[in-house]
């Protein structure tokens, strides 16, 4: 426990596994009282009775991120519980590879609603409150997809990009108002994301070992944990990063340094 | 104490935004080894933050390595690395002289090229290594007349970092860089009206300049295990001023 966030409340979306239960684990360490909300409940409170027993401060809340009545039904209980909101985590996605030939707009609406829109609506939620805070500042989780091109991506990437892209918006309008606003890219990382169709896991196929591990396209050689990204979202909630604004934080083992 | 007992060489530390990260290192436990050209400002800071102080021209091969041996005689190893020395005259690129941008080459991207060769056989030796670089929205960003030299040293910086990030990834080194906005030091105030810097406020989304310490905190933060995925990338620290077209975002903040 640093106590970097002593005092303040966090909300952190898709907090059930991965980077976002990494995330409200590393805000909570650093004095924060964290809010997390899943659309898996099982998982989430699993998740929240983990963090309790280690003394933290959490408050679990089942949510689909894309309904807007379930973000505003969050964003008022946590702050009906603590009296503030400082930092909002908008960490909630799904992955997709959905070949350009069967992406049907059913599933392309589906994507954007919760990788893309879900950024937008939590920011919209949480404004009224973060502008009241003297610390506050927003985090997004977007990709390293949202900076390339990637195959079978159109969908994800296209959303990642535009979170890419929202932060830097939000942060031009929310500047002046005190609150920053800034993104994570994480590249690899091994959390249940990396399931690709047909529940390959990505991390652990021939080709992948062959062309990012032994030839090395990966610089640091393997994927990175969850916890190596809530580090970097950290960094950006707390005051360490307090002139940082728009900033997109590529956490990729050097990825998208080469070729 | 983040850095408790690392051991951070600091190029270009005498003042300004190096003191700042040499500072801000020593608060979280390292034992800092400040290298700069001016020697009574250096050993001045050195001296303010228990850490020794070399003189070093950080263009020239044997003063880089000359800092890195101080450092390794002294504490044995060395954990991090930063080269913030950078100089910036101003001068439209039709009156820049050849000697002139040799120089600034030579200082801002040269010696962190030479740096990081120094640093590397000690670092590589024991699988464990920070290297940090200054360098600007100047250049890998945006620019403005009489940056020509200035821009291309610092946006090759950035160049560098990737391939250095590369090339060391398989020895436990990361490599990074911070990429300050307007910093208010020493040199950024001197012979500049109040008038001038509220203009320069006005064009920054966070509306205020950026402090040594703001640079610190990102400094830090690569420096710290919280960065242990990181490399090959930069943070930009300069409070949004390169995000918007213009200052329109202030007419309206409501």
């Amino acid at each position: 426990m640093d106590g970097r966030l002593q005092g303040r409340v966090a909300l952190v979306t898709g907090a059930a596994r991965g980077i976002g239960l990494e995330a409200a684990r590393a805000l909570a360490r650093a004095g924060a009282r964290v809010a997390i909300c899943d659309i898996d409940d099982n998982a989430l409170q699993a998740a929240a009775g983990e963090l309790t027993r280690e003394g933290l401060e959490i408050q679990a809340m089942e949510a689909d991120v894309a309904s807007r009545g379930d973000i505003d039904r969050v964003v008022e209980a946590s702050v009906a519980a603590w009296g503030r909101l400082d930092v909002l985590v908008s960490n909630a996605a799904i992955t997709d590879d959905t070949p350009f030939d069967s992406l049907t707009p059913e599933r392309w609406r589906r994507v954007m609603n919760i990788n893309l829109e879900s950024v937008l609506y939590c920011a919209q939620a949480t404004m009224p409150h973060l502008r009241r805070s003297s610390c506050a500042s927003i985090i997004n989780v977007a990709s390293t997809q949202g900076l390339r091109g990637q195959p079978n991506s159109m969908a994800y990437a296209t959303a990642k990009g535009g979170v890419v892209n929202l932060t830097r918006c939000m942060a031009v309008d929310f500047g002046p108002l005190g609150v920053r606003v800034n993104a994570i890219a994480p590249g690899y990382i091994d959390t249940r994301m990396a399931l690709m169709h047909g529940n390959v896991h990505e991390h652990r196929t021939d080709w992948f070992q062959d062309v990012f591990i032994k030839h090395g396209r990966l610089p640091l050689r393997r994927p990175g944990k969850a916890e190596e990204v809530a580090g970097p979202i950290l960094f950006l909630a707390s005051d360490d990063s307090r002139y940082v604004t728009g900033h997109v934080l590529v956490v990729d083992g050097g990825l998208t340094c080469t070729y | 104490m983040r850095l408790k007992d690392r051991v951070a060489l600091i190029i270009g530390a005498a003042r300004g935004i190096g003191a700042g990260i040499a500072e801000r290192f020593a608060e979280e436990g390292a034992k800092i080894i400040v290298a700069d050209r001016e020697e009574s400002a250096g050993a001045a800071t050195a001296a303010r933050l228990g850490g020794h102080f070399v003189p070093v021209d950080v263009a020239r091969r044997s003063d880089a390595e000359r800092a890195v041996a101080v450092a390794l005689e002294r504490h044995g190893q060395i954990d991090i690395l930063v080269q913030n020395a950078g100089i910036y005259p101003w001068t439209l690129i039709e009156n820049i002289e050849p000697e002139e941008w040799d120089n600034v080459l030579a200082v801002n991207l040269k010696g962190t090229y030479l740096a990081a060769r120094a640093a590397l056989p000690a670092m590589k030796a024991r699988t464990y290594g920070r290297m940090i670089f200054t360098s600007s929205i100047t250049g890998p960003r945006v620019t403005s007349p009489g940056h020509g030299h200035y821009s291309a040293s610092k946006a090759g910086i950035n160049g560098f970092i990737k391939a250095a990030a590369l090339e060391f990834a398989g020895y436990g080194i990361t490599v990074n860089g911070i990429e300050p906005g307007n910093i208010l030091t020493e040199g950024v105030q001197a012979g500049r009206s109040a008038a001038f810097i509220k203009s320069m406020q006005d064009m920054i989304p966070l509306g205020r300049l950026g402090t040594p310490r703001d640079v610190a905190n990102a400094a830090l933060f690569f420096a710290s295990d919280d960065a242990s995925y990181i490399t090959g990338t930069t943070i930009v620290v300069d409070g949004g001023q390169t995000l918007p077209e213009g200052a329109d975002f202030r007419l309206n903040p409501e």
